[in-house]
């Protein structure tokens, strides 16, 4: 076999390998909040990286080495943008009594806004409150994170996210009282 | 009673501050090794605290990698993406082993957008004919002359820096991969290059824009890359003065 041989070879293989897995890739990325286009652009780039060093690729699980790519590709995307834009925040805690939000007059007088500025100063204080675990896992359902999300994010297991947000809830009903 | 719109105000606060506090991002070489549980407590504690502060990231990290097709795609659809995708690697945009780096992509909106100012300049420079660069900068690396905070300044009046990056401590790594960053912490990616492989010479050759970096400090940064892995191997503090 030639040295041609070989690169055919290799290109054949890679175009096979992306021919059935793009269409994975882009989805993925469109699945963490990433545009149509932007999801084409890092596939791109993901399918780019993987080129670049299929060299190296022994014939593994492609599709374990491919997304371990496709998350760095996202992460220095992420990175460089480090902006929550696209991520507001869901607040869909499921306590649903915990947020009750009447419609706001449109041009809030004095006395409203020194309430509000009250409230989230209480707000505030109850969550600084909050030991850090607790702390970071109201924080991450807060924005809209499942159980699970957070037990993967935060590297603890499903039943300390459940005890953690349980008494990080206990403890806002205890300071912010009928507020909540 | 506490409203929803009190508790988006707070958390967009926290965020903030928290940012402003732990400052940038983990990298994905970190993201990569807490995901793998590599890392000590306080790295993890500090990257746990970090995905907080950047949800985004937790996102990225939580989020499952489809294991089915379906048709969101259509074969003439991932068709077309294959041809342009051949087109960049075969291409004119493809960069060869040891030619100068140039700014042809960045993956932000952000610096997609100086990426541009990147482009134009140099497509301008090279559309006069024969370019004449400046004598080139030596750079080195934080901690292998006088310390780390000390910074090579860049001078001069001409329309481009160019840049003699030396690579010091290779280890295993064959590929690499350069970065600019704004030198305070918390500070913005200004430009993320492609990965390279290494040079006979083991420098790399950057040549930047004059326009693209105002009077500051400023941090490249080499990666060694080996397959998914990214490894920070050396900085190189630059200081540019007006």
């Amino acid at each position: 076999m030639t040295i041609q041989d070989v690169a055919a070879d290799r290109d054949e293989r890679f175009e096979a390998i992306y021919r059935k897995y793009y269409a994975r890739v882009w989805r993925f990325y469109r699945g963490c909040s990433v545009s149509e286009d932007e999801a084409h652009d890092l596939a791109q780039d993901a399918f780019k990286r993987f080129y670049e060093n299929f060299a190296q690729y022994r014939g593994e699980a492609e599709w374990s080495y491919l997304e371990t790519i496709a998350r760095n590709v996202l992460y220095n995307w992420l990175r460089a943008r480090k902006t929550s834009k696209r991520h507001a925040v869901m607040v869909d805690i499921d306590d649903p009594e915990l947020f009750i939000d009447p419609p706001a007059p449109e041009e809030p007088d004095y006395a409203d806004r020194q309430e509000e500025e009250l409230r989230r100063t209480r707000l505030r204080k109850a969550v600084a409150e909050l030991p850090p675990g607790q702390r970071e896992c109201l924080r991450l359902r807060i924005q809209g994170f499942t159980y699970e999300q957070i037990a993967a994010a935060l590297r603890i297991s499903l039943d300390a996210v459940k005890s953690r947000l349980r008494d990080a809830k206990k403890h806002l009903r205890e300071r912010l009282g009928g507020e909540q | 009673m506490i409203r929803k719109s009190d508790w988006q105000a707070v958390q967009q606060e926290m965020i903030a501050a928290d940012r402003q506090q732990l400052g940038e991002p983990p990298t994905a070489e970190e993201m990569l090794a807490y995901s793998r549980g590599e890392l000590s407590s306080e790295e993890e504690a500090r990257v746990r605290a970090l995905l907080v502060a950047y949800p985004e990231l937790a996102q990225a990290l939580t989020a499952p990698f489809p294991t089915e097709d379906d048709d969101s795609l259509s074969s003439e659809e991932v068709s077309k993406r294959w041809k342009s995708f051949q087109s960049r690697i075969h291409g004119k945009e493809e960069v060869p082993r040891g030619k100068v780096l140039q700014f042809w992509r960045a993956s932000t909106a952000l610096a997609a957008g100086l990426a541009l100012v990147f482009g134009g300049l140099l497509w301008r420079e090279m559309s006069r004919g024969p370019r004449v660069l400046p004598d080139p900068q030596q750079l080195y690396a934080d901690g292998h002359r006088g310390g780390a905070g000390e910074a090579v300044t860049l001078t001069g009046s001409d329309e481009v820096f160019v840049l003699i990056v030396p690579l010091y401590n290779p280890g295993a790594f064959e590929q690499f991969r350069l970065e600019i960053v704004e030198a305070e912490p918390g500070a913005r990616t200004l430009w993320r290059g492609e990965v390279q492989p290494r040079r006979p010479d083991d420098t790399f050759r950057i040549e930047v824009p004059r326009s693209y970096l105002d009077a500051g400090r400023y941090r490249v940064v080499l990666y060694g890359v080996d397959g998914a892995r990214e490894q920070r191997i050396d900085t190189y503090s630059i200081r540019v003065r007006r």
